[in-house]
């Protein structure tokens, strides 16, 4: 049996000589062999070095390398809360009008359309308060937090230049020239430490305990005390990363309470001035001709004992059923139980 | 990313001999594409630079008092080993948006005392049903989701083999080490995630690289929770219990309208005698007089 790795070749050359032209012997070497005869005992290989390629070409493998998901990917890493949004805003302001007035039932078709205008509206306007309000405290709290990550500035002024010079290359990927131009105009302290040193002081004071243990874990030799060591850098590492994600989140929770009153008071002028859409009164029922009757029999036997009282009470009782389209029946008015 | 501008086209219809290949116009980084359009803009560039001192002027005033408290911190604490701690976050954003429509519902003066309690009630329900459902729904995708990040790694890093590799050879010196030690005592072996945090600078061309692809990753596993919390809290509860929930609440409220009318005629009843116990009593008093 012969494995034989399948080599894909994108190439137009390749598409088109397979296409047409296949059986000339020599486009036998660049093919990628799945148009030979002897197909009984060969095996096509995709794993090694193709394996990507073969889950690229899946439908979740292409949705997953598609520029769009991988920005919203990036969105979402950087912006919880707005890409949080943006989502509802996909499904409330579109999924869920369209499922709302594709539900069957013919009977309450206006209340379908209403329920989906309100409901687009709730999507745009949370979209547009969260994004608006959270962008500029996400980038904020972003700097901060950063900021607090770095070296504090007694310990830069305790680093020699060779280390400055071995971080400035590690960690900024700077070339030589660039490293020298830092360190002559001096700028090598703003970007190596802390610009506040006064900053978030939670995570400020976690990262120089966690730089003074990374110090000891480098001096140690000891077995048990650097596993001790390390456990403790994992752990302060996990807790300045959930403050992170904490500082991040919370704003949500502070900005649900007015976005809720402004979603509750700005959807009626939005339905009405941007959808062109009113929550219509229901419509007056008219009175049943039998209750009708049933009425004018019974002031007709009232005119009879007293026709003054009865004047009234026939007017009030017709405003009644004509204006507020509530059913009452007019003997309780002759009654006088109202 | 890297971004290739051809301006040559090549004719679909032509002969695979004249196919040759044709030399690229250009190719670079989508960063050096965008620099180029922009970078040189000067309204941009002052735009961007006011939008940054803004935010640093709002991180500086408003998020460092309002958020560097103890309160953030013991909260962080617990929540720090939980597995995408995000979700906490969106139940307790929901929780508040709740409980601001079921207050505004409770003062409602348009609405009658009766279906203002049932409505409070049925929000009440709906948010905890729909967090139930959330929760189930995003412990039922987690291993899917997490195979789907080991894909999405694996069709996004153009040397994620490499990586893969560099992994797996830590992992067999950890396994070496922790031979013969007890569990407490064994060193955790690197999975993906941990093996970037630690090791993920060297495989990339920067820091702004690394930390780019890293905010992917870390957004690509809060996606999960994000995508089930507002499906089921914006998109199937309002779809699918809502109408059964109103439909109930009216049922509920027919009931109780029903047995209130039960009850008024009989308190109507006791409220009509006493007036007519009175006349009796004063004709009968009338008659004695007249007697």
């Amino acid at each position: 049996m012969n494995i034989q790795p399948l080599n894909y070749n994108f190439t137009r050359r390749h598409r088109y000589r397979s296409d047409y032209d296949h059986t000339n012997p020599k486009t036998v070497e660049r093919s990628a062999g799945l148009c030979d005869k002897k197909m009984d005992n060969n095996i096509t290989f995709s794993g090694s070095q193709d394996k990507s390629v073969a889950a690229a070409n899946t439908f979740m493998g292409k949705i997953l390398k598609s520029g769009a998901f991988n920005w919203l990917a990036e969105f979402s890493g950087a912006h919880n809360i707005a890409s949080s949004a943006l989502i509802a805003l996909f499904l409330a302001g579109l999924l869920r009008p369209a499922a709302t007035v594709a539900l069957p039932g013919k009977k309450d078709k206006d209340d379908k359309i209403y329920a989906a205008g309100h409901s687009m509206a709730s999507g745009i306007i949370g979209f547009i308060f969260s994004t608006v309000v959270t962008s500029p405290l996400d980038s904020g709290s972003k700097f901060f937090i950063e900021d607090g990550q770095k070296m504090s500035k007694a310990d830069f002024a305790k680093l020699s230049e060779a280390e400055v010079r071995k971080i400035l290359e590690e960690k900024f990927s700077m070339t030589e020239e660039e490293i020298d131009k830092c360190i002559k105009e001096n700028k090598a302290e703003g970007k190596i430490a802390r610009r506040f040193d006064k900053g978030m002081r939670i995570i400020t004071s976690k990262t120089d305990k966690m730089n003074a243990l990374k110090a000891e874990l480098k001096s140690t030799t000891d077995a048990i005390r650097r596993k001790a060591l390390g456990d403790e850098i994992r752990n302060l590492q996990s807790h300045i990363k959930a403050i992170d994600t904490t500082m991040h989140n919370v704003v949500d929770w502070g900005i649900a309470v007015p976005r809720a009153m402004l979603t509750i008071a700005l959807i009626p002028p939005i339905l009405k001035y941007v959808f062109r859409l009113e929550k219509k009164k229901p419509a007056a029922p008219k009175p049943d001709a039998q209750q009708v009757q049933q009425a004018q029999q019974t002031l007709q036997t009232q005119q009879a004992q007293s026709a003054p009282a009865v004047q009234p009470a026939q007017q009030v009782a017709s405003q009644n059923v004509s204006e507020n389209g509530v059913k009452v029946s007019m003997k309780d008015f002759i009654g006088g139980k109202q | 990313m890297n971004v290739t501008f051809n301006p040559y086209r090549q004719s679909s219809y032509s002969s695979p001999n004249q196919c040759k290949p044709k030399p690229q116009a250009f190719t670079g980084k989508e960063e050096a594409v965008i620099n180029s359009i922009s970078g040189n803009s000067k309204f941009l560039n002052s735009v961007s630079k006011k939008y940054d001192d803004f935010c640093c002027w709002v991180g500086k005033n408003i998020c460092r008092p309002l958020f560097d408290h103890g309160v953030i911190d013991s909260f962080a604490d617990k929540i720090k080993d939980k597995d995408n701690s995000i979700k906490f976050f969106l139940i307790g954003g929901s929780a508040i948006t709740s409980g601001v429509y079921m207050q505004r519902t409770l003062t409602n003066k348009k609405m009658d005392k009766d279906r203002r309690k049932t409505l409070a009630v049925n929000q009440f329900l709906t948010f905890l049903v729909s967090t139930a459902g959330a929760l189930f729904l995003d412990s039922k995708l987690k291993t899917w989701w997490n195979n789907k990040k080991e894909q999405y790694f694996d069709l996004n890093l153009p040397n994620a083999e490499d990586v893969r590799h560099k992994m797996a050879e830590k992992n067999e010196k950890i396994k070496i080490k922790n031979q013969g030690l007890a569990d407490m005592d064994k060193e955790p072996l690197y999975k993906l995630d941990t093996y970037l945090e630690k090791y993920g600078k060297k495989h990339f061309l920067g820091e702004d690289d690394y930390k780019r692809f890293m905010t992917k990753m870390h957004g690509f596993a809060a996606l999960r929770s994000i995508i089930v919390f507002a499906l089921v809290y914006r998109f199937l509860v309002p779809i699918i219990v809502t109408k059964p929930a109103n439909i109930l609440c009216e049922k509920y409220l027919a009931h109780k309208k029903n047995k209130d009318a039960k009850l008024q005629p009989a308190e109507q009843k006791t409220v009509e005698q006493k007036p007519v116990e009175q006349n009796t009593a004063v004709d009968n008093k009338a008659a004695k007089v007249a007697a």
